[in-house]
């Protein structure tokens, strides 16, 4: 009855096999959000608080609760995880998963031009100011202008000149 | 990993690889504890049917199955009698244990159909400081999927080698309006069998042979609505099953002993935000369970019935209302208060029994109506003190009418040591309260039990597609019953437990995984002795990768159940057990199919049993013969 099938576990290799430069996802798009942030202007902010809102799973809040204590505009960043859009109004980022997209509508409705800037990885998310979309192993974005300046958000040349739709106009 | 990737400019990290998000799941309780998840894919991967499946293939954890109920044991616990009430099954936040045992069924009695299940997570040892009451030595935590992840209807039928039969219809669907409708049922149909029980192998009682009697029917329905902050669900079971252990040494061998468990629930949930600081969970549950069982009895030594009773007949109910307020304060930096209360009315609890002549006519009653009333207040505090190390500080109160108040606190100390390596540090203190039953027994003398658990887990991230867990624990259980010099049972002993867990996961290419655990435990009882049912050692070993041509995926899961002691404390000797599931990966016109073998070796073993009597052939009935291989087939359409 006894069985070698468990010797396998002797073998703990406690070493760290890190080291690659790939990055977990939800980790940079979470980075990605903190770049929009700092890149893109707000009207006068209400608050004492840059707050980061998450509509999605744990994983997106786990990655972005590790900007907290970092700094946006000179306010300390906030990261909320909602569980309804009923004070969507109050963040500044709104990042929508993709398991989210069919609150985008609502939450398009709610806001009216509340200047929230819209993040979302959603395939075809035309709601989202910023689309964040995977180009092969990497991650790039795409800025819809019109929608940021509906909304007073102005998102600066920076952010612009990197962004794939505006990018690929200029060439 | 580097540690932060903020301060690096922006064309840069637009140049940086990432790794997809499909990789090791990750824990949703927020438990500061070596929390075990089991996924719906491995639900599938590995062919379970039951939670007791599911909880056979976690780390650290084994069932036992007496032919009634499946029982579950762990670190501490592993005698039959010592489950129940002691751990907690929650569905979608909701406890859906009965309220007169207190006992969360985890077979074919329980509520949740596994079809229906997105994720089970296991908390291994205390959680009163967040439940209360019977969150004593863990928590089965199962997450049900979601309405749009069906998008339309499934049936499937299932068969399997030892004549059961099941089918189940599902229909889930995400409207126009945003809301979403999830509606299945299933229906389960066991066969009886013969069964040898060598304490039964006496020419009075057949040999050993009760002919037929293990059947078994269940029932299940579960629905869910979800819109806009709210959630309305509710589930139904019913299950008979025919006891063929002879389970009292009162009773006749090769008689039918049947029984049948209801549970049902309803719960409504709205959940919101009031503003950024503060959000807010309401939920109000209503619950109910029936229990019934008819036995006969065997003849004495005159060839009379005692008493001139022949027949047994037990009917017990129970019902009980909870309602729930809990907020989420984010007011200050660094801070996440949870706070709330809790109000849960057992206003049903009633206990009849009644004795039958060979006639049928009834010559003794016996019947209770008991209640309880339990007010709870809870609140805990997720201090960051910097990048680096967390502290999480709770406590719970619980004042039930019947006992004194009660305190349950923890503290946790977690540390981010570096990207990859976290330690997580825990003293916490539980209870359970005597049950309906105990207290039914006992005439209210009954005394609430306690834990306190010290823990220090360790996950460390070796490589992205790999996780270790390890974790070392102690539990001190205390005023459990012992005999004192006078043989009564007073409320003194206390016991111990402490072990050593270990488990390596590791994800490849195409879903292709592995995990491998080991545990290692002490557990002693109030006499200082090994405890019943606790065996030394367990090891899992679970595997499961795409075969080639990608249409079929195989899942093999190995467990091994160290040495343990029956109550009769004779050894059973270890035991490696291996099953093997093999299930198309995408549907094929719709059809999908599965094919399970049970017990692949084919080996013949025991389960300790919570029967410590000898009948007329002198064998201790103290050990169950378990099933040879079994095959289970599946097969299912989803247009």
């Amino acid at each position: 009855m006894r069985t070698p099938l468990f010797a396998l576990l002797c073998l703990l290799p406690l070493a760290s096999g890190v080291g690659a430069e790939a990055v977990p996802e939800h980790e940079l798009k979470a980075t990605y959000i903190y770049n929009f942030a700092a890149l893109t202007q707000w009207p006068p902010l209400p608050g004492e608080s840059f707050n980061i809102c998450v509509l999605g799973g744990a994983d997106p809040v786990v990655a972005m609760e590790r900007l907290e204590g970092k700094t946006v505009h000179g306010r300390g960043v906030v990261v909320v995880p909602l569980r309804s859009l009923a004070a969507v109004r109050e963040c500044q980022v709104l990042y929508v998963a993709e398991e989210e997209a069919s609150s985008l509508a609502q939450v398009e409705r709610l806001l009216g031009d509340a200047p929230v800037l819209i993040v979302s990885d959603a395939p075809g998310a035309q709601e989202a100011a910023i689309r964040i979309v995977p180009e092969g192993s990497r991650l790039a974005f795409e800025v819809d202008v019109e929608r940021c300046r509906r909304v007073g958000l102005r998102p600066g040349a920076a952010l612009l000149g990197l962004a794939r739709n505006l990018r690929r106009a200029v060439n | 990993m580097e540690g932060d990737l903020t301060s690096l400019p922006f064309e840069e990290l637009l140049q940086r690889d990432f790794v997809s998000a499909s990789r090791l799941a990750r824990q949703v309780s927020d438990a500061p504890s070596a929390v075990a998840i089991v996924t719906a894919e491995d639900i599938r991967a590995y062919g379970y049917r039951t939670l007791a499946d599911v909880i056979n293939g976690i780390r650290g954890l084994y069932t036992t199955d007496e032919r009634t109920y499946h029982f579950m044991g762990g670190r501490s616990f592993g005698d039959v009698e010592d489950y129940a009430g002691r751990v907690m099954l929650l569905i979608d936040g909701y406890v859906v244990q009965d309220n007169l045992f207190d006992q969360a069924y985890i077979d074919e009695s329980g509520l949740i159909d596994l079809e229906l299940v997105e994720r089970v997570e296991y908390v291994p040892g205390t959680g009163s400081v967040t439940y209360g009451n019977n969150a004593l030595l863990g928590i089965i935590n199962v997450v049900t999927r979601r309405a749009r992840d069906f998008d339309g209807a499934r049936v499937s039928a299932e068969v399997s080698s030892r004549g059961a039969s099941r089918q189940r219809a599902t229909w889930g669907k995400r409207l126009e309006s945003g809301a979403e409708v999830l509606l299945s049922a299933s229906t389960l149909d066991i066969d009886g069998r013969n069964l040898y029980f060598p304490a039964y192998d006496t020419p009075a009682t057949n040999f050993g042979v009760a002919e037929g009697l293990d059947g078994e029917r269940s029932q299940r329905v579960f629905g869910k609505l979800s819109w806009s902050g709210w959630t309305v669900q509710g589930g139904w079971v019913e299950r008979h099953k025919n006891v063929p252990t002879n389970p009292s040494r009162y009773t006749a061998f090769n008689t039918p002993y049947p029984t049948r468990d209801e549970t049902a629930f309803l719960g409504v949930r709205h959940e919101t935000d009031l503003g950024l600081q503060l959000s807010s969970s309401s939920s109000l549950m209503l619950g109910r369970y029936a229990y019934g069982n008819t036995r006969e009895y065997a003849l004495n030594e005159d060839g009379e019935y005692d008493e001139g009773e022949k027949y047994g007949v037990r009917d017990y109910r129970g019902g009980w209302w909870r309602l729930d307020q809990k907020f989420v304060g984010r007011w200050f930096a660094d801070h996440t208060l949870v706070f709330g209360a809790e109000i849960r009315d057992d206003h049903r609890q009633s206990f009849g029994r009644r004795f039958l002549s060979p006639g049928g006519e009834v010559t003794y009653r016996d019947d209770a109506e008991l209640s309880r009333r339990t007010f709870s207040l809870y609140v805990a505090d997720d201090y960051r003190l910097n990048e680096r190390w967390t502290l999480n500080l709770g406590m719970r109160y619980d004042d039930a009418d019947d006992l004194d108040g009660n305190l349950s606190p923890r503290a946790a100390l977690i540390w981010q040591q570096d990207s990859s390596t976290i330690w997580k540090a825990s003293y916490s203190e539980a209870f359970k309260m005597p049950n309906a039953n105990d207290r039914w027994i006992s005439d209210d003398e009954a005394v609430p039990e306690y834990v306190a658990a010290t823990e220090l887990v360790l996950q460390r991230q070796l490589a992205p597609q790999t996780r270790f867990t390890g974790s070392v624990y102690r539990y001190r259980r205390s005023d459990l019953l012992i005999e004192n010099a006078e043989g009564e049972a007073v409320p003194e002993g206390t016991s111990r437990a402490h072990g050593v867990e270990a488990e390596i996961e590791h994800l490849w290419e195409r879903g292709a995984r592995a995990r491998a655990s080991l545990a290692w435990q002490r557990s002693r009882d109030v006499h200082g002795r090994d405890a019943i049912n606790s065996p030394d050692l367990l090891g899992k070993l679970n595997f499961t990768f795409l075969l080639p041509g990608e249409a079929l995926r195989a899942g093999f899961e190995a467990q091994y159940l160290g040495p343990r002691l029956t109550r009769a404390r004779r050894e059973l000797g270890g035991v490696t057990l291996a099953n093997l599931t093999l299930s198309t990966e995408r549907n094929w016109h719709g059809l999908f199919a599965s094919l399970s073998v049970r017990n692949l070796l084919d080996r013949r073993y025991e389960t300790v049993s919570g029967l410590d009597w000898a009948p007329a052939s002198g064998i201790m009935h103290d050990g169950l013969r378990m099933d040879g291989r079994t095959v289970w087939l599946q097969i299912g359409f989803q247009p």
